[in-house]
């Protein structure tokens, strides 16, 4: 079992992924988007790693450095989903 | 998908709303599943007692991925998942708009998991993160994570919704991770760390506990016990905060590398917590049966003749044994019968069963469950369609009914004549006892109530009895405080 202090800096880590703005088309089953950033947490090393990465973008746009339209720009989908527990499956 | 115990791969009695199918004059003859809706990609029917289901073009895309995959031959050999084959298209082409009709082998008894002992939801969520780490391997993976997606053969648990089966895209997420949590893990937590019975959860809510029920209910103690910091804690703290917002990480994530290792990990880390769950609360009444029972060994003997005897009147297809205990009995009419669904209100008895017939001969002949026959699973979901009641997902030919009459009468205060009328309603031939007045177990139970049962004598016991069924073969036991019979409907010749 992973240390309390892992699992702390995982938590702030997830605290850390916000205001991400992208579309996509999405599966008739609703993941929840709090349960999506989560498993980044879960993937072990790789996912830390991915969250610091994902961390960066969101530092690199507050400052200033990069604009949110280039972070976003991956989007290839059209559909505009409500995620709520509500909706979810 | 999810779909699927209503999904009932199994024989079903004809229900009243059960819809045709519409299409061409050769699919006509083919009824609906009524709870097979959730995923557009697909719908079960049934047509001359076979069970089919229709796939989209999609999801025919992922059903040749799969057969083509070593993993997907493994499991089925091995009985853990449903054996599938696809109709010859110039079949398939009779039910119009599918792309492609796949047959399933049926399921004996469709099961719930609110009728599941720990250990059985726990070895269901073994073999779904089984199939998930197989699947993976593959380039495929599980789209979602019903608990309702397994099914038993006896006491084996097998994975019955093929088309939940797809590709994997590149960076995508692991979309029925939550639906495991609420379906599987949780309700696991809640009887191991909690000793609190999941059962009436699940049965309360077609799609389980979301982690805000379960999260109040923990301990400081608690947050220190595998996975509850972070998929109880963290997760309903992360759903809270983007509850509601029309944020889509799923790109995002896919854009900054999300990988499939990581799911591959997160499953890894939820089989490990999984496998070292253990049940926790204290022991039931019923647990020691086995050692405990009132009967000295010469007159249990005699008991077990008589229904050895019984049974052996003809071959049974399915038999149902209530009140089965630790299955005594059903191991003894398994032995004439297909299929055997015994059924207890005490989850430990059903447990004990569960456990010990994973290494016997007769394991997938046996599927245990905890159901309170005063109480039993209703019909739910949506329309009242999509979970089934119990006589509605098959009847037996056979019941046993033993030691259980002055539960019913007396503990639970259901008329004599009620019951007795019930079991007939289901048609079958019958093995009951009748337990007396003068026999300790019914004195415990009247020992603090008020004895309203005037009815409770074994003459107006068999003249219920005479009013449905033909008496075949009874016997005293116990120095004449029980009494068993034999009885086949009067309809029967």
């Amino acid at each position: 079992m992973h240390s309390i202090g892992a699992y702390a800096f995982r938590l702030v880590i997830a605290g850390l992924i916000v205001g991400m703005s992208t579309r996509t088309a999405f599966a008739y089953l609703d993941p929840g988007t709090g349960s999506i950033i989560l498993q980044v947490l879960l993937g072990g090393v790789a996912g830390l790693l991915l969250a610091g990465k994902l961390y960066w973008h969101r530092l690199l746009i507050m400052l200033g450095i990069r604009r949110e339209e280039e972070a976003a720009s991956t989007s290839n989908a059209h559909q505009d989903v409500q995620i709520d527990a509500a909706t979810r499956k | 998908m999810q779909p699927p115990a209503s999904e009932a791969l199994s024989e079903l009695a004809p229900a009243p709303d059960r819809e045709r199918v519409p299409g061409p004059a050769a699919a006509r003859a083919a009824t609906a599943e009524p709870g097979s809706f959730r995923d557009r990609n697909g719908a079960v029917f049934y047509r001359d007692g076979e069970i089919l289901r229709g796939i989209s073009a999609k999801a025919l895309a992922n059903w040749e991925r799969l057969a083509a995959a070593p993993f997907f031959g493994e499991f089925t050999a091995r009985g853990s998942i449903v054996c599938t084959e696809r109709l010859p298209d110039d079949e398939a082409r009779a039910f119009g708009e599918w792309a492609a009709v796949l047959r399933h082998e049926k399921v004996p008894f469709i099961s719930y998991p609110y009728e599941w002992t720990f250990g059985m939801l726990k070895d269901a969520a073994l073999l779904h993160l089984d199939l998930m780490q197989a699947a993976l391997g593959a380039g495929l993976i599980l789209k979602d994570s019903s608990a309702y997606n397994i099914q038993w053969r006896g006491a084996q648990p097998v994975f019955i919704d093929i088309p939940s089966f797809e590709v994997l895209g590149k960076g995508e997420p692991w979309v029925g991770y939550r639906q495991f949590c609420e379906l599987f893990l949780y309700p696991l937590f809640l009887q191991a760390y909690k000793g609190v019975d999941y059962r009436p959860w699940l049965r309360g809510q077609i799609d389980g506990i979301p982690a805000g029920s379960l999260r109040p209910l923990l301990s400081a103690r608690d947050l220190i016990r595998p996975g509850v910091l972070l998929h109880v804690l963290a997760q309903d703290s992360l759903q809270r905060r983007y509850a509601g917002k029309p944020q889509n990480v799923r790109s995002s994530i896919a854009k900054a590398g999300f990988d499939k290792q990581l799911i591959v990990r997160n499953v890894e880390g939820l089989r490990k917590i999984v496998a070292g769950l253990q049940p926790g609360g204290s022991k039931t009444v019923w647990a020691d049966y086995d050692r405990t029972h009132s009967y000295d060994q010469a007159e249990f003997e005699a008991k077990c003749a008589f229904v050895r005897e019984a049974s052996r009147h003809r071959r049974w297809r399915m038999a149902w044994d209530l009140g089965c205990n630790t299955g005594t009995f059903s191991r003894l009419i398994a032995e004439q019968a297909d299929h055997v669904v015994s059924m207890d209100g005490d989850w430990m008895a059903i447990e004990h069963l569960y456990q010990a017939q994973q290494n016997r001969p007769d394991r997938q002949k046996i599927l245990p469950l905890v159901v309170n026959l005063s109480d039993p699973s209703p019909a739910q979901g949506w329309r009242g369609l999509e979970r089934r009641s119990l006589p509605e997902r098959g009847r037996p030919e056979l019941t046993l009914c033993l030691a259980l009459i002055h539960h019913i009468v007396i503990s639970a205060n259901i008329p004599m004549r009620d019951f007795i009328g019930w079991l007939a309603g289901l048609g079958t031939s019958l093995v009951i006892e009748f337990v007396s007045r003068s026999d300790e177990m019914v004195q415990t139970l009247l020992a603090n109530k008020d004895d309203q049962y005037g009815d409770y004598q074994q003459d107006q016991f068999e003249a219920c009895l005479a009013e449905h069924y033909r008496i075949r073969a009874d016997q005293t036991l116990k120095g004449g405080k029980r009494h068993i019979y034999f009885c086949t409907p009067k309809s029967e010749p």
